[in-house]
């Protein structure tokens, strides 16, 4: 099994295989050592050496890329370019990066259910808070009920209407 | 809930009490004094009439005063933290957009030289709607929860405004400006020291009830961050390398393809005499070959900036916790930091405790003046540390689009 630092060694080794393979594949055009720039290679095992020798240099598993490399000749087209094949390197290593964020996301997830418990405790004091504002208003609904029973025993029941019917 | 109480008396009078016990079925803990207060003056006021009797118990005014004059310390300060949770929403979303548009982006750069473009786009932005969009919703998912909690922090803390609203104690004040009107129309004389109070209970209650929700706020603000920083340490960790990792290799991925396309169709001027048309077009290929990696280099400034103010929330958040924690005498000094750290196993107890407490229990914490300063101090420098770095991550142009992206 792949750990997030072995899997963050590997894209990265990717990445570099894949500069090199471009920056090698101009520099024979340009000194004319190849036909085509795309580098259109008649002999896949000369292409399987290139890209072992790449990974070597980048500091990563040779094997594991030379298998990888091999799986993806296998779905190519009649004739493989090196082009073609830094293209299918860099859609792997997105695959693998998309690993990597599942991985990210798996190991910071045991600390997710304490923040969000922390956040339910953080607005249930709000909601108190909140409680406190209605509470308030029960206070002023109680001042009203006071003036009214004080009107009612002057024979006046106006104000105690008014009261009721502001109840909640 | 106010608990009203209007009973007759033997004599026929109606005496009424007021119990507004703050003891409310959904806030538990209580401050001491505010109830107090109440009861006090609950069991003194009488209304002297034929019909009623008040009488005002001059020691309530005392417990008043001396309510005003404790809890008053708010918490608006630690809002700063929380206030700026908005930021870790809007541009973690921007990433995490950008992040899916990244793997479009790719996928409509051509494997090879044209007419090639046709063939490969179609199965290859599948692929982005197969993968990356649910990779676009787990950034935004994981970056959410530190936001939903900064937030929940800066409305808890408040704005240092009164827990009653402006319309409430309007409406108090001028209820019991009726009040005294009508007493006084009913021939009902209400002893001096009583009418004073009364005339200014809307800001005596107000203070009794910001006394209360500071209570609430003390009690819950600091043992939280005090269970939660390890949790947010960690956590902000791993969002960190979400943004300088995860994002940017994204976009590496994508300036790889640039480089492959460009670089291809570019290659006759390395090797042949070209006619001035097909210079021009080089030229032209080179400025938009340039403008695709300026706008990826921009966006790899951004994830940076986006981390390094992830760091900061997460070291101002462990600055306050540790002010709380020494408080609490949970800290011991690192002898080779010369710094305070927090003692785990006194935090694990502490936190235990509070959650046996099961909130029911104030845990009596109360900052000294220079504790309060010190936090300040912490968010100011937050403040000033991390403006900069909103800014730029603002000024970073998501909208612009290269070449490939002109029919979207």
């Amino acid at each position: 099994m792949t750990t997030t630092k072995e899997l963050k060694e590997l894209i990265d080794a990717i990445e570099k295989i894949v500069e090199d393979c471009g920056e090698r594949r101009i520099e024979l055009r340009k000194n004319l050592k190849i036909s085509n720039v795309l580098w259109e290679l008649d002999n896949p095992n000369d292409l399987m050496t290139f890209v072992k020798d790449l990974a070597g240099q980048a500091g990563a598993d040779k094997d594991a890329i030379a298998r990888e490399v091999k799986a993806l000749l296998a779905t190519s087209p009649s004739s493989p370019t090196v082009s073609w094949l830094e293209i299918k390197l860099n859609d792997y290593r997105a695959q693998l990066n998309l690993k990597l964020l599942k991985d990210i996301t798996a190991n910071i997830s045991q600390y997710q259910q304490k923040i969000d418990d922390s956040s339910a405790k953080l607005d249930g004091a709000v909601k108190k808070l909140s409680n406190m504002n209605e509470a308030f208003g029960a206070i002023v609904l109680f001042v009203n009920l006071i003036e009214a029973m004080i009107n009612v025993s002057s024979g006046n029941f106006n104000t105690l209407a008014k009261v009721l019917a502001n109840l909640p | 809930m106010c608990l009203i109480q209007a009973r007759k008396n033997s004599r026929g009078s109606l005496s009424v009490s007021l119990t507004a016990a703050i003891a409310i079925s959904s806030i538990r803990r209580v401050n001491f004094l505010a109830i107090a207060s109440l009861l006090l003056l609950d069991g003194s006021i009488f209304m002297h009439h034929k019909k009623f009797r008040f009488k005002f118990h001059p020691l309530s005014l005392c417990f008043l005063v001396g309510i005003s004059l404790v809890g008053c310390r708010d918490f608006s300060e630690v809002r700063k933290l929380g206030d700026r949770a908005d930021v870790i929403r809007d541009q973690s979303t921007r990433m995490a957009n950008d992040f899916y548009d990244s793997c479009v982006r790719r996928s409509r750069i051509p494997e090879a030289r044209f007419p090639g473009i046709v063939s490969t786009r179609e199965a290859d932005e599948e692929q982005c709607r197969d993968n990356d969009l649910e990779a676009k919703e787990a950034i935004i998912a994981v970056n959410s929860v530190l936001f939903t909690y900064l937030a929940n922090l800066a409305k808890l803390a408040g704005d240092g405004s009164s827990v009653v609203s402006d319309e409430n104690q309007e409406a108090l004040a001028s209820s019991v400006d009726n009040l005294t009107t009508t007493a006084g129309q009913a021939g009902v004389t209400l002893p001096e020291p009583f009418s004073a109070v009364v005339g200014q209970a809307s800001p005596i209650l107000t203070k009794i009830f910001d006394a209360v929700a500071n209570d609430i706020r003390r009690n819950t603000i600091v043992p939280v961050m005090i269970c939660t920083d390890e949790a947010i340490y960690n956590y902000t960790q791993g969002l960190e390398e979400i943004a300088v990792v995860v994002y940017v290799n994204q976009l590496g991925g994508e300036a790889l393809r640039y480089d492959n396309y460009y670089r291809s169709l570019g290659a006759p001027a390395l090797t042949e005499d070209l006619m001035p048309s097909e210079a021009l077009s080089s030229l032209q290929l080179d400025r938009e070959f340039n403008s695709a990696i300026d706008s990826i280099r921009e966006k790899r400034y951004f994830a940076q900036e986006f981390a390094n103010y992830l760091e900061e929330t997460r070291n101002t958040h462990r600055a306050i916790t540790l002010i709380f924690a020494e408080n609490r005498d949970l800290t011991k000094l690192n002898q080779e930091t010369k710094k305070q750290e927090i003692v785990p196993a006194k935090r694990e107890v502490f936190c235990a405790d509070y959650e046996a407490r099961s909130r029911e229990e104030s845990l009596s914490i109360q900052l000294t003046p220079s504790e309060a300063r010190r936090i300040a101090n912490i968010l100011k420098n937050y403040e000033r540390t991390t403006a900069p770095m909103i800014k730029r991550m603002k000024q970073t142009d998501f909208q612009e689009q290269p070449l490939f992206l002109h029919d979207r």
